[in-house]
């Protein structure tokens, strides 16, 4: 079973989001990495750089597969995890820890109530498996 | 992240399934659709399977794959026109790599052909490929009246299972009396394998780079064999594989894939496999790649290794000094060399190991070199 941790906001494309006062992490979900498998390359945002909700910012590949990473909500890159460049499989060991792949400065927070909760987001992964 | 799982878990209703099907899905591996059918492509991870069969032992199903026999007083000429190696000096119970090619010298599949008899044949077309291939004999004999050859497609008869890896014949010896180091590479003998009650066709062969097996019964025979096979292994720490290592493997190694590497657009002198066309026999396509040959302006399959990090991928653009020259038709990372590689085709000017060029990732060129395959070198 994949988890889906309580107190993170979710999008239905499989990203996760860890709100930090104005800022908010962000990652990919448990259920995403082990559908991808083994992850071999990721490639970063660059700090500075403005993102928009839905667009992608990142990329990661495992063997099989190159996926884009969108990003859940409006706002700039104000940190990358470099520790990925070198350790990709961070992706699946850690998703939600060590994997994370950058922290956003937040532009709007209205933007972060409109994500999924756990629970939602929990809906949707049990839905694809169906 | 919108295509997560969308190559996963494609349960149509149109897809073939080979006899170990459920034994997959107890087994808890992802499924996927290849070449028409549902297959395994992993059971616990890509890499673990691929360093499995490296250090260890993998065992694979590869059922999907077709089997055909071509038997009668003339099926000795028949191959011999058929396919681009040759047939006259091989001795029963040995087998060859070959190209079967259209007019034009295209390569429609490359195959695994052995000797069973004085005048008896038997041929593994890649799973896509079987039908197509079937029919394109039955084209060939068409042209050959009066000559006595019967081929039968038999591939819903048997099933396969190859066991790779540096520790394959200590399973396997398990479940046989007879001494299988006596069975040189692409050599195969007949064994009762286990408890099982019928023959199978066992074969120093496989698509790995490692030492091991192939292993042809009919189908519930593979079932049986399965379980014990992975049963023989666990004190070796035998994997079950799926499609996701065999293509890491497989390409660690520069062996071709049908309908990537090739898919009746390439000659085999393109595909870097002239060692398997032997020019002392008429075959099809033959004019057409000594023309070839002759011209020496054509195409070339390399391996490339990347000097940078990427992951290069099927159809991307290699590229020289800004224009490009060629394109990727196979790439990973290597799970050994912890680096991108990848086979494709260049323009002959480019085709010297060393040279440098770019593989176009995500509208960027990242630096790769030509090198000659294999990029696991074995001991």
């Amino acid at each position: 079973m994949t988890e889906v941790r309580n107190g993170l906001r979710y999008t239905k494309t499989h990203e996760w989001v860890k709100v930090e006062g104005d800022k908010a992490r962000v990652g990919i979900t448990d259920h995403a990495q082990h559908e991808l498998g083994d992850m071999v390359f990721v490639e970063l945002p660059k700090v500075g750089q403005k993102v928009k909700k839905g667009a992608q910012f990142a990329v990661v590949e495992s063997v099989k597969a190159a996926s884009d990473v969108y990003s859940p909500i409006d706002g700039e890159v104000v940190e990358v995890n470099e520790e990925l460049s070198n350790a990709p499989e961070t992706l699946n060991k850690s998703p939600y820890d060590e994997g994370w792949i950058a922290v956003l400065k937040i532009a709007d927070m209205k933007q972060i109530e409109s994500l999924e909760s756990a629970e939602s987001y929990r809906k949707i992964v049990e839905s694809a498996k169906h | 992240m919108c295509n997560v799982g969308l190559p996963i878990r494609l349960e149509g209703d149109n897809m073939k399934r080979t006899p170990l099907y459920e034994k997959h899905k107890l087994l808890g591996a992802k499924l996927i659709e290849f070449g028409g059918w549902e297959m395994p492509v992993q059971y616990t991870g890509i890499i673990e399977e691929h360093m499995a069969v490296r250090n260890d032992a993998g065992l694979f199903d590869v059922s999907h794959m077709g089997d055909i026999v071509i038997k009668g007083k003339d099926a000795m000429e028949f191959v011999q026109k058929v396919q681009t190696n040759s047939f006259l000096k091989c001795e029963v119970g040995r087998m060859k790599y070959c190209h079967v090619c259209n007019e034009k010298g295209y390569t429609i599949d490359d195959m695994i052909m052995s000797r069973l008899g004085e005048t008896e044949f038997f041929t593994i077309p890649n799973a896509s490929m079987t039908d197509v291939i079937y029919k394109w004999m039955l084209k060939v004999r068409e042209k050959m009246k009066g000559k006595e050859i019967i081929i039968e497609n038999i591939s819903d008869k048997l099933g396969a299972l190859a066991l790779q890896g540096p520790k394959a014949q200590k399973i396997l010896q398990k479940l046989t009396s007879y001494d299988l180091s006596r069975i040189k590479p692409f050599y195969f003998a007949k064994l009762r394998l286990g408890k099982t009650k019928e023959e199978s066709m066992v074969s120093r062969s496989g698509y790995t780079g490692e030492d091991g097996f192939e292993i042809v019964s009919p189908n519930s025979v593979t079932v049986e064999l399965w379980d014990e096979i992975l049963e023989a292994g666990k004190e070796y720490g035998l994997k079950p594989i799926g499609l996701g290592a065999r293509d890491t493997l497989r390409l660690e190694m520069g062996y071709l894939l049908s309908g990537q590497d090739f898919h009746e657009n390439r000659t085999p002198i393109e595909a870097n496999a002239e060692w398997a066309v032997k020019w002392d026999h008429d075959f099809i396509g033959k004019e057409a790649m000594l023309k070839q040959k002759e011209s020496g302006k054509y195409d070339r399959l390399v391996g490339f290794e990347l000097l940078d990090k990427g992951v290069p991928r099927t159809h991307m653009e290699v590229v020289k000094n800004g224009k490009k020259i060629g394109e990727v038709t196979s790439g990973t990372i290597s799970p050994m060399l912890k680096k991108g590689i990848a086979l494709g085709y260049v323009n002959y000017e480019y085709k010297e190991v060393g040279t440098e060029v770019e593989i176009m990732i995500r509208d960027k060129g990242v630096k790769a070199k030509v090198v000659m395959p294999p990029f696991v070198k074995k001991q």
